[in-house]
């Protein structure tokens, strides 16, 4: 289309639009027949053809509509043979007797779809067949999910390698799976199906790597015996297996450890003596923070068959 | 009239400018719906919620739904739909985190609703007037996150006058797209609380004042009874499918689904469940008899001062033109917008007052009016604005705009301020919210208690690092375990029956609570505007010494475990309370705190918890 004829048929497609829009509004109206409202549907159709186009109103009618992209619903495929019927109808006799209003705002929704809009054309180019706005609109609730439901955060299935024992010693053949945490109330329940609820023992191993010297904040809360062990040190971080004798559960223990950069291996180990279980590791690197879970982000996973002797050294 | 109708010149612009604010503030919601604390409903409708949707997964067999709590008498459009939310971001989100954003984003579904009504009213500037309005009322704003009831029925009930307007427009021929979006409204608003039947009643109304106006109009008795017959049809269908919407998702109504709807509006309606003094100008009264005045107090102080005065003006008016018999020139059908809107305000509030209904919690059961309210006050501003264009015209537009622009970012600045507690606002006619603190109710629903725990563990590692690692805190308050362990560290434990010593008391200001432990000195606190919401006191020592607080804490161990062999001294050695159990002479707590993020309602175990 030439920049010349850019306004005319702008111009014409404001007007075809308005005569869709007050064939609307005849039907809208209690005191019209819907009969009335073809004149309006047939002149928008005139005034989309424009008036350099020779020959019949019906066969440009065909001929545009093909152009156009199909009705989605196989129900929605009469509009547009419903439309040069009526045009051809029109062109003949006028206006059809037995109009309904059902057909007639079909008519009108087809002429409105006909008509050019520049703006929408392009965009339908660019987004597809849902237009801008529902493109923006999409775009935006998934912007909106991104930001709200964060999913880079996704801890996943976590990164700590948990082994539930069926005795208090560490003895028999453990229960393993991957936890996100070390943070448990079991209360009276068992940790897992095949674990008693008393007198078992569990195992936490994960991988935490370091980009500098850190002073980490450890501290662990528990009911009844736990120690931390980092990098398999001979003296355990923390160490709560045998708590005081006036110590009410659960108890805490805490300290303060510098960490140097790089890969560090930390174990948790547990034992259930009878009654209530929990047990919690928190740690902070900030001095204003109080100390919270070990953050994923900072955590490798030492696999699920991993080294006993090393359990980090693949990483 | 269809409000899809092309916006030309500066109508298009309100338009964009409109729809922009409405997604400013869903991006403000998903940047900041983790803040916000669990309130004191909020758990019973994450375990309705559950039940519902438990109601169908399990074949109709589950009926725990049908007798849950006195919930059963309200729908659960929201509750059960968040229970669907909850699960499709379980992944991601902790339930109550889940329901907050959930909750949240159909309270912005509720400002675009707004906008929406206002523009059909009055036009594209007075739609963009009252988004900006209503986003910054901090009453409306801060019930978005944990209001489980009143705020999706006000959601529900401004989008159904919204289309119950489009559908008296488009009478008596609605479109069927019409129809259906008129049905989802106006059900919605039921399943969250019978008292969207309302919405019916006015429908009713608009149908036939349609049909008398048709009738006067075309002087037919045969043609207007041919359109009362298709009106009728058409609102019938309106009715019938708002009914099935409300059904769905309310499975003891579904078992006697026309009478027992109407026997929870009976309920309803005389709701004495809760039963309590509460504070009202300075005074105490009782719920069950509240002053006539109490709504009226509650929205002249918890709305902001523009919109109370902007409402008053604009009543007084329209009342004098009225009695003057210069609305004439209005026109009818813009005359019957606007006497659907002052119904849909005044009637609700005047009838409750009538039939003396319970109140409590200030304006929170009427909080649905706040939105029409914001649509009165936006359209007046847009006339103002119309009045002074043509009078002074480029002028008095800019002049009208720019008060405007300093009011509502007034009021944002106000929502900021009160972040995350916004619902507690009272405005400056009340002397702000230290004004009305002991006045009115202010955290009636107990959502500061989260600040209050996060504050608590910030600033006791602050100030006693080395005690904190190695100490096993116990806190209580008025609440219960829940609210006040929820946002608490592991080394925080809630009091127990059994031993009423603990280190800290958490305490809302909502019966005094906050003056129960008054002899002790305060550790932190939550207050905004130099209003006090939530204090923490130190029961410890009041002396914040690392040393002296340890030796004190020995001192309490051992004092509790002097007490306790005394008492199995007495022989009351085989009367257990729970389990116990001990590590050497040092009995263990008689309760087990539940850790980590609350015990989800999906899980039947966790409604102990409640």
């Amino acid at each position: 289309m030439s920049d010349q004829a850019q306004p005319a048929q702008a111009d014409r497609s404001v007007d075809a639009r308005r005569e869709g829009l007050a064939a609307l509004a005849i039907l809208s109206d209690p005191n019209c027949l819907p009969r009335q409202s073809a004149a309006h549907i047939a002149e928008g159709w005139v005034l989309l053809r424009g008036p350099s186009d020779d020959g019949e109103l019906s066969t440009w009618v065909r001929e545009h509509l093909a152009g156009l992209p199909k009705p989605k619903k196989a129900q929605d495929a009469n509009p547009h043979a419903k439309s040069v019927a009526f045009i051809e109808a029109w062109e003949s006799d006028g206006a059809p007797a037995d109009l309904g209003e059902d057909d007639a705002r079909a008519l009108v929704k087809t002429l409105l779809d006909a008509v050019p809009d520049l703006g929408r054309e392009t965009t339908t180019k660019r987004f597809g067949p849902l237009g801008r706005r529902a493109a923006l609109t999409a775009g935006g609730v998934i912007g909106l999910a991104l930001i709200a439901l964060r999913p880079w955060t996704y801890e996943g299935v976590g990164q700590w390698h948990g082994a539930y024992y069926p005795g208090k010693d560490f003895r028999g053949e453990p229960d393993t799976r991957r936890e996100a945490d070390v943070d448990f109330s079991w209360g009276i329940l068992p940790p897992t199906d095949s674990i008693p609820a008393d007198r078992f023992a569990a195992r936490w191993t994960t991988c935490l790597n370091l980009d500098e010297d850190v002073d980490a904040s450890f501290m662990l809360i528990a009911d009844d015996g736990a120690k931390l062990l980092i990098d398999r040190q001979e003296e355990p971080v923390l160490d709560l297996w045998e708590a005081p004798e006036d110590v009410e559960m659960p108890f805490s223990h805490g300290r303060e450890y510098p960490l140097e950069a790089g890969v560090h291996l930390i174990e948790v180990e547990y034992r259930e003596e009878g009654e209530e279980a929990e047990v919690h590791l928190l740690v902070t690197f900030d001095e204003d923070i109080p100390p919270g879970p070990l953050p994923s982000s900072m955590l490798d996973y030492p696999g699920d068959d991993f080294d006993e002797e090393n359990p980090c050294g693949n990483l | 009239m269809s409000d899809k109708t092309p916006s030309e010149g500066h109508g298009a612009w309100f338009d964009r400018a409109r729809v922009a604010v409405v997604w400013l503030v869903a991006v403000a919601v998903v940047l900041t719906f983790r803040d916000y604390g669990a309130t004191l409903d909020e758990g019973f409708h994450l375990s309705y919620g559950f039940h519902i949707i438990r109601f169908y997964g399990s074949g109709f067999s589950n009926h725990t739904a049908l007798t849950y709590r006195i919930d059963y008498l309200y729908g659960g459009g929201f509750d059960a739909t968040g229970m669907i939310f909850r699960a499709w971001t379980r992944a991601f989100l902790d339930t109550y985190d889940a329901i907050h954003l959930y909750g949240a984003l159909i309270g912005v579904l509720g400002i675009a609703g707004t906008g929406r009504l206002a523009r059909l009213v009055a036009g594209p500037r007075a739609g963009f007037f009252a988004v900006c309005m209503l986003a910054t009322t901090s009453v409306y704003y801060g019930h978005m996150f944990n209001n489980p009831k009143d705020l999706p029925f006000a959601v529900g009930y401004v989008w159904g006058l919204y289309f119950l307007l489009r559908i008296y427009d488009a009478f008596p021929r609605l479109p069927r797209r019409l129809v259906i979006q008129a049905s989802v409204a106006l059900g919605f608003a039921m399943s969250v609380r019978i008292g969207g039947l309302l919405l019916l009643c006015y429908l009713v109304l608009l149908a036939a004042i349609f049909v008398a106006q048709y009738a006067w109009t075309s002087r037919s008795l045969k043609e207007t009874y041919r359109v009362a017959e298709r009106v009728l049809l058409q609102i019938s269908l309106v009715g019938v499918g708002a009914w099935i919407v409300m059904l769905v998702w309310w499975p003891w109504a579904l078992f006697d689904p026309v009478r027992r709807p109407l026997a929870a509006l009976t309920r309803m309606s005389q709701f004495i469940d809760h039963r309590r003094y509460m504070p009202f100008a300075g005074e105490q009264v009782y719920n069950l008899d509240p002053p006539w005045d109490y709504l009226l107090h509650y929205f002249a102080f918890k709305l902001p001062e523009y919109v109370v005065l902007a409402f008053c003006v604009t009543s007084f008016i329209v009342l004098g033109t009225l009695v003057s018999g210069g609305l004439r020139s209005v026109g009818f059908r813009r005359l019957l917008r606007y006497s659907i809107l002052a119904l849909s305000i005044v009637f609700p509030p005047i009838y409750a007052v009538y039939k003396g209904s319970p109140l409590y919690d200030g304006l929170r059961h009427f909080l649905f009016i706040v939105p029409p309210i914001i649509v009165v006050v936006a359209v007046a501003a847009n006339s103002v604005l119309d009045a002074c264009q043509r009078r002074w015209r480029g002028h008095g537009a800019a002049l009208g705009l720019a008060v405007l622009g300093g009011l509502i970012p007034d009021q944002a600045a106000t929502v900021a301020r009160y972040h995350p507690h916004q619902y507690v606002y009272f405005n400056r006619f009340v002397g702000g919210l230290e004004g009305a603190v002991g006045q009115y109710s202010t955290d009636y629903y107990a959502g500061t208690y989260k600040d209050a725990a996060k504050q608590l563990a910030v600033e006791l590692w602050q100030r006693e690092p080395e005690v904190y690692l190695e100490s096993v805190y116990r806190v209580g308050g008025c609440i219960g375990s829940f609210r006040a362990m929820r946002n608490l560290p592991a080394n925080f434990v809630y009091k127990t029956e059994s031993d009423p010593e603990y280190d800290f008391d958490i305490s809302y200001t909502r019966g005094d609570c906050h003056l129960k432990m008054a002899s002790h000195p305060e550790y932190s606190r939550v207050s905004r505007d130099g209003g006090l919401l939530t204090l923490t006191r130190d029961l410890r020592s009041e002396i914040f010494d690392a040393e002296r607080v340890k030796s004190f804490r020995k001192l309490q161990i051992a004092e509790r475990q002097r007490q306790k062999a005394k008492k199995g001294k007495k022989g009351k050695k085989g009367k257990k309370r729970g389990k116990k159990k001990k590590r050497g002479a040092s009995p263990k707590p008689a309760i087990s705190i539940p850790r980590g993020s609350q015990p989800d309602p999906a899980v039947p175990r966790s409604e102990s918890g409640e």
